[in-house]
């Protein structure tokens, strides 16, 4: 009882490292080797992955990338807002504020219903072209409203199933002493559940990164265009590697910092734990 | 994209005006001197000695839809050869032999022996197909593709059909519609297509001082320029003919909405149309001599009298 772990238990972790790491070389050779010792493989190593292309068409990728960055920030921000404002409209009780309850469901199953593209193509091509004075046709602005518009029907579920989650006896006990059904949402209910949906959050942020590249449908050139356009100029597809290069790039730092969030609440509410 | 149904009447309606207003317009031969060649291919490229994916039958390819003057006919018609089901493909039929790239391919084919009813013809649904590594789904494809030595690289080209001018196509009333000078446009927001040589004209050419658009296809471009947010098209000057007067054109009134600005002369970017195969291919010397002989035999001097518009009366840009 209370033994301090023996030698066998630590053997055997170390046992337990040794072996998955032979494993997985194992497996990555073998990998390796059906892949490069098959037919097409020299012809497939050119277009794809050639080191020459890839250093060539680097640096107008990563400018353009910028762009992507830049719609990705813009966008973000105004999603994680309009996202919880709709999650909180959709969870009102009271009668007379039915009307934003219902927006907020048909907002919601028509945004997620609907297929980006078809929504950039009619928003970004159709709302320019009807021609009313005062409303912009820049395709940069269309491009961003259009990833709003998307992104928070699919944001605002996750709010609300983080509101959802936190047990009604948090908004019970706020009401008790006194707050209103506002200040118990404010100050009581909406930061739990914002911190427990985080890696949702994260998820879909990390996917708006590569929507960004939807914008270039309306003429923009970021960083899918320009590659795009590398690829056209002379039929080789390692343009495309760059770009995904450029994607992860950011994609996998923000899924470690996800990995690190997570752990910190996790630590924190198992340190609060009754 | 949105479907266009008045784009089939157009089409049909455009494959008689093009064959009258053809032979009206004073036709430029291409620019290829005569040869003093063969008028049959060689014994190595007979018809039963040639390495096709199907053989005893060609299987053919281009773009889905198909767009004049490229390609005509109509995609409801059952033409010689075409299977009980239709040809697969919406806007444009191969079938037909009719248009530029149709007609040229029957004569290739026929000089290599084969009927239009020995043609089976597969629509490339995405462009980045026709160059990818790997086996073919065809045997060549033509789509209006230039010849580039970058290109050259990834796939094999066939000697050119066509040497096509880029032009400009905008909207009758945008200023741009004045430009007669390169220096002019730099101004303008221009746009072009994806995966064309348009976009690479506009960057090494115009050096435009406002954003270039590019846009997934020319169809896609359409939208933008009618409604505004770019200036002014850049296309080959046939697909603007064909954009002018198929599909930008008000059915309403008589007078064009949209106008050719101007045209580009080859010295700033000669786009020689040829056709892709694989790379090493060898059919290519095979589809080389075919087309020296269609070009003999003054095949597609006709060819390009039927179908081409000499835009003669269209300014080039200084």
């Amino acid at each position: 009882m209370g033994a301090r772990p023996r030698r066998p238990l630590r053997q055997s972790r170390w046992a337990g490292v040794v072996i998955a790491a032979v494993s997985t070389s194992v497996v990555l050779t073998l990998l390796a080797v059906v892949i490069t010792g098959s037919e097409g493989w020299p012809r497939v190593q050119e277009a794809f992955f050639n080191g020459d292309k890839f250093a060539e068409t680097w640096p107008d990728i990563a400018q353009a990338f910028l762009k992507n960055l830049q719609i990705f920030a813009v966008a973000e921000l105004f999603i994680l807002v309009f996202a919880l404002l709709v999650a909180v409209m959709r969870g009102v009780r009271s009668p007379v504020l039915f009307p934003l309850k219902l927006f907020a469901i048909v907002y919601v199953d028509l945004f997620r219903g609907i297929p980006s593209i078809v929504i950039i193509y009619m928003f970004g091509f159709g709302i320019p072209a009807l021609g009313i004075d005062g409303v912009p046709d820049d395709p940069w602005f269309w491009g961003v409203v259009t990833l709003v518009i998307v992104w928070t029907a699919y944001v605002s579920e996750v709010y609300r199933a983080g509101i959802e989650s936190v047990h009604p006896s948090q908004d019970a006990a706020a009401r008790s002493l006194g707050l209103s059904g506002f200040q118990a949402l404010r100050f009581v209910v909406l930061p739990q559940a914002v911190r427990r949906v985080i890696p949702p959050l994260m998820n879909d942020a990390i996917g708006l990164t590569k929507d960004t590249a939807l914008v270039s449908f309306l003429g923009p050139i970021e960083a899918f265009r320009r590659s795009q356009m590398k690829v056209s100029a002379d039929f080789n597809f390692t343009p495309y590697l760059v770009a995904a290069v450029l994607f992860l790039l950011i994609t996998i730092p923000l899924t470690r910092l996800t990995d690190w969030l997570v752990a910190r609440e996790r630590k924190r509410t198992q340190a609060n734990a009754r | 994209m949105a479907h266009r149904p008045l784009r089939a009447i157009g089409a049909l309606s455009l494959t008689t005006a093009f064959v009258v207003a053809g032979g009206a317009v004073s036709a430029q031969s291409p620019s290829v001197p005569p040869l003093d060649g063969p008028l049959t291919v060689s014994d190595a490229c007979a018809k039963d000695m040639l390495t096709l994916k199907n053989p005893g039958r060609l299987t053919l390819s281009t773009d889905n839809p198909a767009f004049g003057p490229w390609w005509w006919g109509d995609p409801e018609t059952q033409y010689p050869g075409e299977p009980e089901g239709g040809s697969g493909w919406e806007l444009g039929d191969p079938y037909a032999g009719e248009g530029y790239e149709s007609a040229t391919n029957h004569a290739v084919a026929a000089a290599l022996g084969f009927a239009p009813e020995e043609i089976d013809w597969v629509p490339n649904a995405v462009f980045e197909l026709a160059f990818a590594p790997g086996e073919k789904a065809f045997d060549w494809h033509t789509a209006q593709i230039s010849i580039r030595p970058e290109r050259a690289e990834a796939v094999d080209f066939s000697d050119p059909y066509f040497d096509a001018n880029q032009s400009i196509i905008a909207m009758t009333g945008n200023p741009i519609t004045a430009a007669t000078t390169i220096e002019e446009l730099k101004a303008f927001k221009l746009g072009a297509a994806a995966f064309t040589t348009s976009s690479q004209l506009i960057e090494d050419v115009i050096a435009p001082t406002a954003e270039m658009q590019v846009f997934n296809n020319n169809a896609d471009a359409l939208q933008p320029l009618q409604s505004g947010t770019i200036d002014a098209l850049v296309v080959d000057l046939q697909t603007a003919f064909f954009m002018r007067d198929a599909q930008l054109e008000n059915w309403d009134t008589p007078d064009p909405e949209a106008t050719v600005v101007g045209q580009f002369d080859v010295s700033a970017q000669v786009d020689q149309m040829g056709m892709v195969l694989e790379k090493g291919s060898p059919l290519t010397a095979c589809v080389n001599e075919a087309l020296a002989v269609v070009k003999e035999n003054g095949t597609l001097a006709d060819i390009y009298e039927t179908w081409i518009s000499s835009g003669q009366e269209i300014p080039f840009f200084q």
